[in-house]
């Protein structure tokens, strides 16, 4: 099973030339690829009866009438939601850091554009800011349908993939620009400090929303897999660093991992959601993590 | 410490190759944009120190290898003395053995060279200003210092001493000459000398029983430690011990026999020889040898042309080159003079003296002597003058002026056979003898014996007239002779003493009586006489078995009478060269083995007679043959020009591989004596002397460690650095 295809490896995604169709690769494959429905979402509205198709939310077997029509048959709901998800894009220079084919911005986009196709299929409203590092570029109100959508995705594709700062910074300002509660998107690599993006978390969660983090790594930033005598030129800034990566391997990552879980207490303390998003692996956790916290957040609303 | 190899210790910047690689490393780097420089400047901050050091102690693994492994390879050596005694002036007395065996080559160097090799390296570190005092003492044939005081002289002397003498080391006088200059040494620079002895340890020069050992025992009074280097080389050795000629002096046409002995004490059991006459092969044969295996060669040869003639047998060269090979001289004289001077008997012409020694010697074209006959009347000096023997029989009528140029004759070389028979008359032969300088005998009355008959006994078996009846088979053809009528040699008094080859006694028994000699000689200036009672008379002839004219008695006797030079042709390395020439030379010169041309300084002596003893050398070093042209004034005033060739042997004995009981030597050397093997320390090297503690094994022992603690480091920095 482990080396099955899925729709939603960035592999296959990045030989995909549009955006869009990315998303919706990543989408459906999810949908395919695991025992959660894309389309239906939980309601209490009752609306059909249909058959089980592969993927379907074996919650919502309806046993009674599978014992009598001895077929598999599901019940479905109508969507009936007005849940805005703002997607904050951090795309600041060290986003750019790529040691496979594709860099952690593009690694970020597709599961923001997936994201995005998402939340316009469970019928939610789709908000996106684009900041780099402490800076705010862009910000797309959230709305629901499909145009707003391809608006959204055509501010992906043409987002520049710059500036230096703090990334909390710019999710804090990117939520100032909110103009209603809902469930934050923070696609991120988090490599700011830990305190300023509790801190910007803590102020999220104080004006209502509900904060999902998914921080986006590259393999070689979680393993340092580096030989001998490398030259790491520093994406944000001038400066660089000559050394050995072997000698430094087990402080750096010691280091590496304190600051993954600082920043996962902080975040999580605040009943944030928090997902480490490798580069190499497919876009699944982010999505289902997506509809996990979309999930709560209904249930915690009453619907 | 001091270095066999200094010249690797050029290579000592290499230690910098480790630092050069690491800096060169750390300028080689892949270049990667990265992001999460932050968590990369903490760790870089955490673990500076400790890899800084990781990598400090690396590399001083690494360098230091570098400069063990090069300090190994220039071949460290512990010098004696120089650590432990520090900055204190030594003294160092050398001896180096000299003698043949130290030629034995093994691996491209000989002992001799590892000898000075070894000494070299002891006197490396001497200086003069140091206070340091060095001597150099050679042990050949001939102890000589060649150097004594400053040590940088003590070195020259070295490089200079050339090669070693192809005779016997005088390790006595040298160890003797060791003991002074050690004395002299401390008394006059208050040093404690240090004697060091480098040798083979041939048993033949290290004769404890004899003049070494009890140099050893003054060395040992004087309290004087030796220090003993053994520089021999393993290897076998065959070798010529003998070579002779039997006879050495001929007649063109004549054969001789030369015998040789070789000794084969190791090495390749096949062996071949040839035999060279004046350097021209003229014989060769494989011997198959085994381990100490000797082997006697002979051959015959018989040369034509006259002179001095060098003759050699030489072996394939082996380890020891010098006693491969062994030389001997053929002299091939003129035919020889013989000049006959008597008269014939009246009445019985066939019992006649004269007529008998005339009919053996007289052998016309075919004999090896010219024959000449003289009235004893006319014997005057010019008519001797080309003669070299004179046989008289029954000269009654000699005249007093042809008896002195008789006497003239014999003291200047040549040789006198007086025959006397039954018939001789005793007054006119007393007369004869009396300027001869004869022993104090008479001429006994006429013998006649009936059976059992008188016979021959021999008294002087070595006698060279003799030497065909030394064999069983031949000698009754002299013993067996019956002699009916003889007049005897009887002593001029009781006490007096002949010196007879020959006597007469009556039957067969050798118990018998003595009835008299038969034969006797002496010698008479630079020549000799032979007064032979029992002269051949015709009775000799009855013997079917003997042809008339080739008694060999006869032949031998006046051969050994003929005048020759009575100088050795052949003698050992070390011994004196000189001439026996018939005139003082009015020029000479003498040719060595390698070429070069010597010119004695010393006189001649003239001897009674007009003969004159001309000396050569003190002690020829070098073996091979020697040549001497001679030019000398004749009687008549012309020059007459002379080539004599003498050879020099190496001795037999320095072939013989054998060392001495080394644990009697152990023994006999002075207390706090050392004695150490060239190879004691491990691997031989040409020039290790075993003198100086060798610590390259010790150093690349330390380098393996060195480098297996680096392999470990590294591996377990590897693998916690992943």
């Amino acid at each position: 099973m482990e080396n099955v295809p899925r729709a939603s490896d960035p592999e296959l995604l990045a030989k995909l030339s549009r955006l869009e169709l990315r998303a919706r690769t990543a989408v459906e494959g999810l949908a395919g690829g695991r025992h959660q429905s894309a389309a239906f979402g939980a309601s209490n509205n009752f609306a059909q009866h249909r058959e089980y198709v592969p993927g379907d939310d074996l919650r919502y077997l309806d046993w009674k009438l599978m014992a009598r029509s001895e077929r598999d048959i599901v019940r479905q709901y109508e969507e009936e939601t007005d849940l805005a998800g703002f997607l904050v894009l951090d795309l600041s220079a060290s986003m750019r850091f790529a040691s496979l084919d594709w860099s952690k911005a593009d690694y970020a986009t597709w599961l923001a554009a997936a994201l995005s196709h998402l939340l316009q299929l469970q019928g939610d409203k789709v908000g996106l800011a684009l900041t780099h590092g402490d800076r705010l570029s862009e910000w797309i109100p959230a709305r629901r349908g499909e145009a707003h959508v391809q608006l959204v995705l055509q501010a992906l594709e043409g987002a520049a993939v710059e500036g230096e700062g703090d990334p909390a910074e710019g999710l804090r300002l990117a939520l100032a620009e909110a103009d209603r509660r809902g469930l934050v998107i923070w696609i991120s690599d988090c490599l700011g400090e830990p305190a300023a993006a509790v801190q910007a978390a803590s102020q999220l969660r104080h004006e209502g929303h509900d904060l999902l983090t998914l921080r986006v790594l590259d393999p070689a930033e979680i393993d340092f897999p580096y030989g001998r005598n490398t030259r790491f030129d520093a994406l944000e800034g001038s400066d660089h660093l000559k050394l050995e990566p072997r000698a430094v391997r087990d402080a750096y990552l010691a280091e590496f991992e304190a600051h993954g879980a600082e920043l996962r207490r902080g975040l999580r303390a605040l009943r944030g959601d928090f997902r480490r998003m490798p580069t190499d692996e497919p876009l699944d956790v982010g999505l289902t993590g997506y509809l996990a916290q979309r999930s709560a957040r209904l249930r915690r609303s009453g619907r | 410490m001091s270095f066999l190899f200094p010249g690797m210790l050029w290579a000592l910047p290499l230690v910098a190759v480790p630092v050069i690689l690491h800096l060169l490393n750390r300028q080689r780097y892949q270049r990667v944009d990265f992001g999460a420089m932050e968590f990369l400047r903490r760790a870089i901050r955490r673990t500076r120190r400790r890899v800084l050091l990781e990598d400090l102690i690396l590399l001083m693994l690494r360098t230091l290898a570098v400069l063990l492994l090069i300090l190994g390879l220039a071949g460290p050596t512990l010098g004696p003395g120089n650590l432990l005694s520090g900055n204190q002036p030594r003294g160092e007395v050398l001896v180096l053995d000299t003698s043949m065996s130290m030629e034995r080559r093994a691996g491209g160097g000989s002992a001799y060279d590892r000898a000075r090799s070894a000494a070299r390296r002891l006197l490396r570190d001497l200086r003069q200003e140091n206070g340091d005092r060095a001597a150099l003492i050679l042990a050949g044939q001939v102890t000589s210092r060649p150097a004594f005081g400053d040590p940088a002289e003590v070195r020259l002397a070295l490089e200079e001493s050339g090669d070693v003498e192809a005779g016997h080391a005088a390790l006595a006088a040298a160890l003797e000459s060791a003991r002074r200059t050690a004395e002299a040494m401390e008394q006059d620079n208050r040093l404690k000398p240090e004697i060091t002895v480098f040798s083979d340890l041939q048993a033949h020069s290290w004769s404890l029983d004899g003049a070494v050992g009890e140099a050893l025992q003054r060395l040992a009074v004087d309290g004087r430690a030796l220090r003993l280097v053994d520089v021999g080389l393993p290897g076998g050795n065959t070798t010529v011990t003998a070579l002779a000629l039997e006879p050495a002096w001929i007649s063109p046409g004549e054969d001789t026999q030369l015998s040789a002995t070789i000794r084969r004490y190791g090495g390749p059991r096949r062996v071949r020889l040839t035999v060279l006459l004046d350097e021209v092969p003229v014989a060769t044969e494989t011997l198959d040898l085994g381990t100490d295996e000797e082997r006697e060669f002979r051959t015959w040869l018989q040369p034509v042309e006259t002179g001095s003639r060098s003759l050699a047998l030489q072996l394939d060269t082996d380890e020891l080159a010098t006693d491969d090979r062994r030389q001997a001289i053929l002299r091939v004289r003129d035919p020889l003079q013989v000049l006959l001077v008597g008269q014939s008997a009246p009445s019985n012409a066939a019992d006649g003296v004269y007529e008998s020694l005339g009919g053996f010697l007289d052998l016309g074209s075919e004999g090896p002597f010219e024959l000449d006959r003289l009235d004893p009347s006319r014997v005057r000096e010019e008519r001797l003058a080309e003669a070299g023997v004179v046989v008289l029989a029954d000269p009654g009528s000699i005249t007093a002026e042809g008896l002195a140029a008789l006497r003239q004759f014999v003291l200047a070389g040549g040789g006198l056979l007086l025959g006397l028979g039954p018939d001789t008359d005793p007054r006119a032969a007393a007369r004869i003898l009396e300027p001869l300088g004869a022993p104090p005998m008479v001429i006994g009355e006429t013998a006649t014996t009936e059976e059992p008959l008188s016979r021959l006994r021999i008294l002087d078996a070595d006698h060279p007239a003799l030497r065909l009846f030394t064999d069983p088979r031949w000698q009754p053809l002299l013993t067996e002779v019956p002699f009916r009528r003889f007049r005897p040699l009887l002593p001029g008094d009781d006490q007096a003493k002949l010196p007879a080859v020959l006597e007469f006694v009556r039957g067969a028994d050798s118990e018998n009586a003595s009835q008299g000699a038969a034969m006797v000689e002496w010698p008479l200036g630079s020549g000799r006489v032979t007064v032979l009672a029992a002269a051949p008379l015709t009775g000799w002839n009855f013997m079917g078995e003997v042809a008339a004219g080739t008694l060999p008695f006869l032949l031998d006797l006046v051969n050994h009478l003929a005048p020759r030079p009575r100088h050795p042709s052949v003698v050992e390395v070390g011994s004196p060269l000189g001439l026996d020439l018939p005139a003082p030379p009015t020029s000479l010169t003498l040719t060595g083995p390698d070429g070069r041309r010597r010119t004695p300084s010393d006189p001649a002596t003239t001897q009674e007679g007009g003969r004159a003893q001309q000396p050569l050398l003190e002690s020829a070093a070098l073996p091979g043959v020697w040549t001497a042209q001679v030019t000398m004034l004749a009687a008549d005033g012309l020059e007459n020009d002379l080539v004599e060739r003498l050879a020099v042997n190496p001795p037999a004995s320095e072939g013989d591989p054998a060392i001495v009981d080394l644990a009697l030597l152990q023994a006999a050397l002075p207390p706090q004596s050392t004695l150490r093997g060239a190879d004691q320390d491990g691997a031989a090297a040409p020039d290790e002397s075993g003198l100086e503690s060798r610590l390259d094994t010790h150093f690349f022992t330390l380098m393996a460690i060195l480098l297996f603690l680096e392999t470990l480091l590294a591996a377990w920095l590897d693998r916690r650095r992943g």
